[in-house]
């Protein structure tokens, strides 16, 4: 029967801190206090193509709501998907990311934090334009 | 003992004793407004629910008070107009009839869904028809069905007959609601609800 969002003394039950959108670049901050965070054309951030747009966020180690991340990290080069409550884990594996020189690579269970997926061959270029399942907020 | 005079009447004493004059007679006894003070409301606080006798059988009437969702006036079926109107604009001498099918208790609840076409949640406005995701309230006498990737179900209220025509209300939602519909893939969306 759905979820009822009340407490604002713990930082995974305020409204911006239950769901968020998906972000490559931004790992922190990683609480979110504020009811009205605003997403910034151009900076990376991605809403699901379908429902709202936005996707339950899971937890950091800290056990704080985290920014949900799918990101090809600019120091390994490897994929990783970040902070992603275990029930989309399954819907996440198998979907393909193009970054901007047009490399495709389909995301698969090491990618999920902590691990990672280490690409073959290595991408050219780090910023994400298409993940599968999602779309970039314009 | 002193009679003192007021609005409406006086008193006139003399040695034949005292005279009561009313200048001003009372209105019948329905003019006045019922001593009954109106239950408070707060948005979907349900309220006022009472058995009415419809021919030979009878049914369970209810009042539930304005309130929005994603700031959209829901709607509720009225049965003397037989028609789904909001909550704040029901034609006057409504009916709103609780189901109390087979139990004894009925869930007040609200209904909503997203536009089929941009998956906005909820619709923003009523297209009718049985499954219309435009918010709407509905009771039900059994269980409360399972949220789809078409249609979310909240329980507002519970409604218990306490035997002899007397009920209580159990209310779970007492506020104004703002909702989020997620939904990633094939999983079956999930609807979160908060007040505001």
């Amino acid at each position: 029967m759905g979820f009822l969002i009340g407490n604002f003394d713990s930082p995974i039950n305020t409204w911006a801190g239950v769901r968020g959108a998906l972000t490559q670049t931004a790992l922190n901050p990683s609480t979110f206090y504020a009811g009205n965070q605003i997403y910034t054309e151009n900076f990376g951030y991605f809403k699901t193509t379908e429902g709202n747009g936005l996707l339950k966020r899971g937890l950091d180690p800290s056990g704080f709501a985290a920014a949900l991340t799918i990101r090809i990290n600019p120091s390994t080069s490897d994929l990783e998907v970040i902070y992603f409550d275990e029930n989309y884990h399954d819907e996440v594996i198998g979907q393909d990311v193009e970054n901007t020189s047009a490399e495709v690579y389909t995301i698969a269970a090491d990618a999920i934090a902590p691990s990672s997926q280490v690409l073959t061959p290595g991408p050219t270029t780090t910023e994400l334009v298409a993940i599968g399942l999602f779309e970039p907020i314009t | 003992m002193a009679i003192q005079p007021g609005v409406g009447y006086t008193f006139n004493a003399s040695s034949q004793g005292t005279n009561l004059t009313i200048e001003r007679p009372w209105a019948p006894w329905a003019a006045y407004p019922t001593p009954e003070p109106e239950e408070p409301c707060f948005p979907f606080k349900v309220k006022n629910v009472k058995e009415v006798t419809e021919g030979e059988s009878s049914i369970v009437t209810f009042e539930i008070c304005p309130g929005t969702v994603n700031n959209l006036m829901p709607q509720v079926y009225n049965t003397i107009s037989e028609e789904f109107e909001y909550l704040d604009d029901l034609t006057a001498g409504y009916k709103l009839v609780l189901e109390f099918d087979s139990t004894s208790s009925s869930i007040v609840y609200l209904r909503s869904g997203p536009d089929p076409t941009t998956n906005a949640f909820p619709q923003a406005a009523p297209s009718g028809g049985a499954d219309d995701p435009y918010p709407r309230i509905y009771s039900t006498g059994t269980a409360l069905d399972t949220d789809t990737d078409a249609l979310a179900y909240l329980a507002i209220a519970k409604v218990n007959a306490l035997g002899d025509g007397v009920y209580s209300v159990d209310q779970y939602v007492t506020g104004s609601l703002w909702a989020d519909r997620i939904k990633l893939g094939t999983q079956t969306a999930q609807y979160y609800y908060a007040r505001i």
